[in-house]
């Protein structure tokens, strides 16, 4: 006999941890929102002042909508590029190419290099003064290649997706890997052996019967494309690099919040607000994807 | 339902309990949730005293020994904790901090360094909710936290409590407000100089310069030698360490009239200093690719593997140089004015502030006096390795007593200074820090960037 | 007969037999995924070798060889740092905060995947926000949270703040337990087995590959995290790995030999435990495919 709540002995541990260390915290931030206060002395109630000056303010709303325009282009790259370079990563990994382990042990370790460490590789490389690439070209004589790396508004976005990339790819690839290996044995060798191409095998079997697990992946991976900070915070400054190329909805936040460029002190309240905006953003996007990935779900 | 009225509830009453302690000096909230971990803290008394289990490595305040007015030597004991806000700190703060406890060796001083942006905002919750350290570092004047503190009473008067024989009216100019001392100002002169390569200047027959137009020369001299003339960063903190001294070389005269505002900082001079930086720029002084350097150790690698004969930085480089290339023979110069005029562009440096509600009140200000004292002070500016702005304290290398010298006895106030202190609103500067970069980018002219920063001055 | 055959050899020798333009399609991959990671040996490599260069050298020469080969940077970064130290306090953070991670997320995933129960989606939602409030967010709260309850500065209190970022690791447990059939646990309930035998014993063997894998990503991401230590814990002997080497690299110039020894102090052990590892890792992933 199931006992009626027995759900509740195994939630609560978690659920008590959770509240207070992550969902209080998060309850107190949109408290914050709607007040005025530079983190000392009173706070004023404001209502919806903060918001109305996200959206309003002279020196504060473009620059905003300039760094969530980033986050939406990096989405974009999430979708479009990233996602689908795991994908075929993992599917090759899958099939065994040669010196797939030695491919797979080298492509995931990086991931577990600290954004610290590879901002650091990023300046040995990168830099237009010693960096290592900048040098190479010299040395090779094609000078006029040399570039300004991260200085070059056109280029900055771009280097900063292949570093994420390097760094990054690797979990997506070991989880979309594992669900590949979930995948029945019997139904990749039958099809082979009744003759379709490896081709159609990747089409019409692989990817509708993965799809499904890798949908909840997908909807994380955007998630965090969403919250990006620390490459770009490294790699570009507090002021989102150059001409703002690397500037993100987070660094915004995260500089007008604990810096103090709204006006000249703390505003946590206006930082909250922003806050609170970007997470309704994100709750957008979270549940218009989980519509679009629902029509390929189908219960296993 | 049952339990989603539980959940609801506890919610909602600690997010009040948040709010209310975020307040500072209230009820502390049940923090029924939390009950596996071990509630070490009793419920708050206004004023933020508050006692503490010592906890592995958590800050322990024992009560002050003494309530005497007088602090013997032998009498002040317990633990005081101080904030510092950059690692570049923490040798100079161990130095002085071994100096004080020979003096007062029942003292135990703890520190905590938290770099980057998050100190203000860190400071501020902890002084805030009462847990605040004795003793902190701010920016002063030069920005709104020391002010914010002073109004909200979190910070002491230290007028009456500490000797400020040592300081000169200039020294204490980010300590006092209405008349009050809040902090103790360090006696280093934050100055800027241009570095150079002497032995790349001996090998090429280059000549420091002794007039302005000696120095433009010099640069596209060098420039047609095939080497990068100034290091240069593209930072706005960066470009502003490069501008005071082109400013003060480019008119003499009308930086001298920023001391006293009796120029604004959106005058023609300043507008064409920048525009000179900008053709500079445009004509490849600082290197052709200079937009991508955007990190200081950059600047100061190109300058020390020789790839750049100059660059113009803070006084304060003078050791990092140093420990970066200890093979390299550098030497320093200001920008002269056409009629060979040299000064410094310096700011004095902020020290610490003593916390109102300090629970080891004779400690705090005996640590204070120490740090305002001749011995605490020669023990941080020797150790920081920079200018010394005090004739008392001899810097400790011989390339900042140079460029002590070189400065001619004149002190220019920093154009940076003048934003920040004369804006209408305190959003000049904040103006500022997010346009300058644009304009060398150009992303915006530089009589656009005066122009919106002149309506928000004074 | 023919596919009996075949299907014999494929088992045996676990290779499919591939037509010749199907196996340069794969060379060329591998070839191209060759060059690409050599990027990461070449720039690992770079650092250890600057890492045993002296300060002149280092910053005249720093892409070729050393011009002598020197260990004093290691020395100093060994000696006047209590490296070793910060090592262990990093150490002891992660195996607390990835544990207890793990545990709290399998164990809240599994009750709610496992019942029916009014408020159920509210729940799953609950548990999902965290996901999407960057930790920066949280971090003044936090140190308000871990001050009432004493353990500011303690890196217990930073290991609880780790221990409850249990979304993502309770979202994956989640989505794995729906792939169980519930057969067996009523065959043990039937057996009179009581609700968390029936987690211990039968539930948990059977997921050990997503237990490595979230393990994995946990614990990397505790790691290497910065941000959380530096404003929760102030106080030097508390100091984590990754707060040395941030130090170390922002004053990079002044420290430049020191920053080099510092990274691959840090990086060498994390490879190798990563090296010891993967094998595990990828047994464990495969594993679950025997099931299939």
């Amino acid at each position: 006999m199931r006992k009626k709540h027995a759900h509740i002995k195994f939630i609560l541990p978690g659920f008590l941890f959770y509240t207070c260390f992550v969902v209080l915290p998060i309850i107190y931030v949109f408290g914050l929102s709607f007040v005025e206060w530079s983190g000392m002395g009173p706070m004023k109630f404001s209502g919806l002042d903060n918001f109305i000056k996200v959206f309003t303010a002279q020196n504060f709303a473009p620059i905003f909508f300039h760094a969530l325009g980033n986050n939406v282009k990096y989405l974009l790259c999430v979708w479009l590029i990233i996602t689908p370079i795991q994908y075929l990563l993992a599917y090759l990994f899958f099939i065994k190419i040669p010196a797939h382990r030695y491919l797979r042990f080298m492509v995931f370790m990086p991931y577990v290099i600290s954004s610290t460490i590879v901002s650091f590789f990023a300046t040995l490389i990168f830099n237009p003064i010693f960096g290592f690439l900048n040098k190479f070209l010299e040395g090779i004589g094609l000078e006029q290649l040399q570039g300004a790396w991260f200085g070059d508004p056109k280029w900055a976005f771009k280097l900063m997706v292949m570093l994420i990339i390097w760094q990054g790819a690797g979990s997506g690839i070991m989880i979309f890997y594992s669900n590949f290996m979930d995948i029945s044995r019997d139904v990749m060798e039958a099809c082979r052996i009744d003759g379709c191409t490896e081709w159609q095998r990747f089409t019409r079997i692989l990817i509708p019967l993965s799809l499904p697990s890798c949908a909840s992946i997908i909807t994380m991976s955007s998630i965090w494309a969403l919250a990006l900070f620390d490459l770009p915070f490294i790699l570009g400054g507090r002021n989102g690099g150059v001409s703002g190329s690397l500037d993100f909805a987070n660094l915004v936040f995260y500089r007008y919040t604990f810096g103090n460029a709204l006006s000249g002190r703390s505003e946590l309240g206006f930082g909250a607000a922003i806050c609170v905006i970007m997470f309704i953003f994100m709750m957008t996007v979270t549940v218009i994807q989980r519509k679009i990935l629902k029509k390929f779900e189908y219960d296993t | 339902m049952k339990l989603k009225k539980l959940v609801a509830m506890l919610c909602t009453f600690s997010m009040l309990g948040m709010l209310l302690a975020g307040c500072g000096g209230e009820e502390k909230p049940k923090e029924s949730e939390s009950s596996q971990e071990e509630s070490a803290g009793g419920s708050q008394e206004p004023a933020g005293e508050e006692s503490q289990e010592p906890e592995g490595g958590e800050e322990s305040q024992e009560p002050a020994g003494e309530e005497s007015g007088e602090a013997a030597a032998g009498d002040v004991s317990g633990t005081i904790t101080i904030w510092e806000h950059g690692f570049s700190f923490e040798e100079s703060l161990q130095a002085v901090i071994e100096g004080f406890n020979k003096q007062y060796p029942d003292v135990t001083v703890e520190y905590e360094i938290r770099d980057g942006d998050t100190y203000n905002s860190v400071l501020t919750t902890a002084i805030q909710s009462g847990d605040g350290p004795d003793l902190f570092y701010t920016g002063g004047t030069s920005d709104a936290v020391m002010g914010d503190m002073v109004a909200n009473g979190a910070i002491m008067d230290l007028t009456d409590e500490v000797d400020y024989s040592l300081f000169d009216e200039s020294a204490l100019s980010r300590s006092i407000m209405d008349g009050k001392y809040y902090s103790i100002p360090w006696l280093t002169m934050d100055t800027r100089a241009v570095y150079y390569n002497i032995d790349m200047f001996e090998e090429h027959g280059w000549k420091v310069p002794a007039t302005f137009s000696e120095f433009e020369t010099l640069l596209a001299t060098i420039d047609e030698a095939g080497i990068i003339p100034v290091s240069a960063v593209n930072s706005y903190f960066s470009m502003l360490f490069a501008y005071e001294p082109v400013l003060s070389g480019f008119d003499a005269a009308y930086t001298k009239g920023l001391a006293d505002y009796s120029v604004k900082v959106t005058d023609q001079p300043a507008r064409d200093a920048l525009q000179k930086m900008v053709d500079w720029a445009d004509a490849g002084y600082f290197g052709d690719n200079w937009l991508g350097v955007v990190d200081g150790n950059a600047m100061l690698l190109a300058f020390t593997s020789g790839q750049a004969a100059m660059m113009i930085a803070g006084s304060w480089e003078i050791t990092t140089i140093a420990e970066n290339n200890p093979d390299l023979n550098f030497g320093a110069f200001e920008i002269p004015s056409e009629d060979g005029v040299a000064g410094l562009v310096g700011t004095p440096a902020n020290g610490f502030s003593v916390n109102a509600a300090t629970q080891n009140k004779e400690a705090a200000i005996a640590f204070a006096n120490y740090c305002a004292s001749l011995e605490g002070q020669t023990i941080w500016v020797q150790s920081q390795g920079g200018v010394s702005a005090s004739d008392e304290i001899e810097a400790a290398t011989e390339l900042a007593k140079q460029i002590s010298e070189s400065g001619q006895g004149n002190i220019y106030t920093s154009w940076h200074n003048v934003i920040t202190n004369y804006s209408t609103d305190g959003s000049a500067v904040l103006f500022w820090e997010e346009n300058f970069e644009k304009v060398f980018a150009k992303d915006m002219t530089v009589d656009e960037f005066m122009d919106g920063l002149a309506e928000l001055m004074q | 007969m023919g596919k009996e055959r075949l299907k014999k050899r494929f088992r045996e020798r676990n290779t499919e037999i591939l037509s010749p333009s199907a196996k340069i399609v794969r060379w060329i991959f591998s070839i191209v995924l060759l060059l690409y990671t050599s990027i990461t040996i070449f720039v690992i490599g770079i650092t250890v070798m600057d890492s045993m260069k002296s300060k002149g050298d280092l910053v005249t020469n720093f892409v070729g060889l050393p011009k002598a080969w020197t260990l004093e940077n290691y020395s100093r970064v060994l000696t006047e740092e209590k490296l070793l130290r910060y090592a262990a306090n990093s150490v002891f953070l992660v195996v607390v905060g990835t544990l207890g991670c793990l545990f709290l997320g399998a164990l809240t995933a599994y009750g709610i995947s496992r019942f029916e129960f009014r408020g159920k989606g509210f729940i799953v939602a609950y548990f999902l926000i965290g996901m999407m409030v960057p930790i920066q967010v949280s971090v003044l709260p936090l140190f308000l949270i871990l001050r009432t309850i004493g353990l500011l500065n303690n890196l217990l209190g930073l290991a609880l703040v780790y221990v409850s970022g249990i979304s993502m690791g309770c979202f994956i447990f989640q989505k794995f337990f729906q792939t169980i059939p519930m057969a067996m646990e009523e065959s043990a309930r039937m057996d009179g087995a009581g609700d968390f035998k029936i987690f211990f014993r039968i539930i948990v063997p059977l997921c050990k590959p997503v237990i490595m894998t979230v393990a994995l990503i946990t614990a990397i991401g505790q790691w290497n995290d910065f941000y959380m230590p530096m404003v929760l814990l102030g106080k030097r002997s508390t100091y984590t790995l990754t707060l040395i080497i941030y130090q170390y690299i922002g004053q990079f110039t002044k420290h430049m030999g020191e920053s080099m020894a510092a990274v691959i102090i840090t990086l060498i052990p994390i490879i190798v435990l990563y090296f010891l590892f993967s094998s595990q890792i990828v047994e464990g992933i495969s594993g679950g495919a025997v099931k299939g």
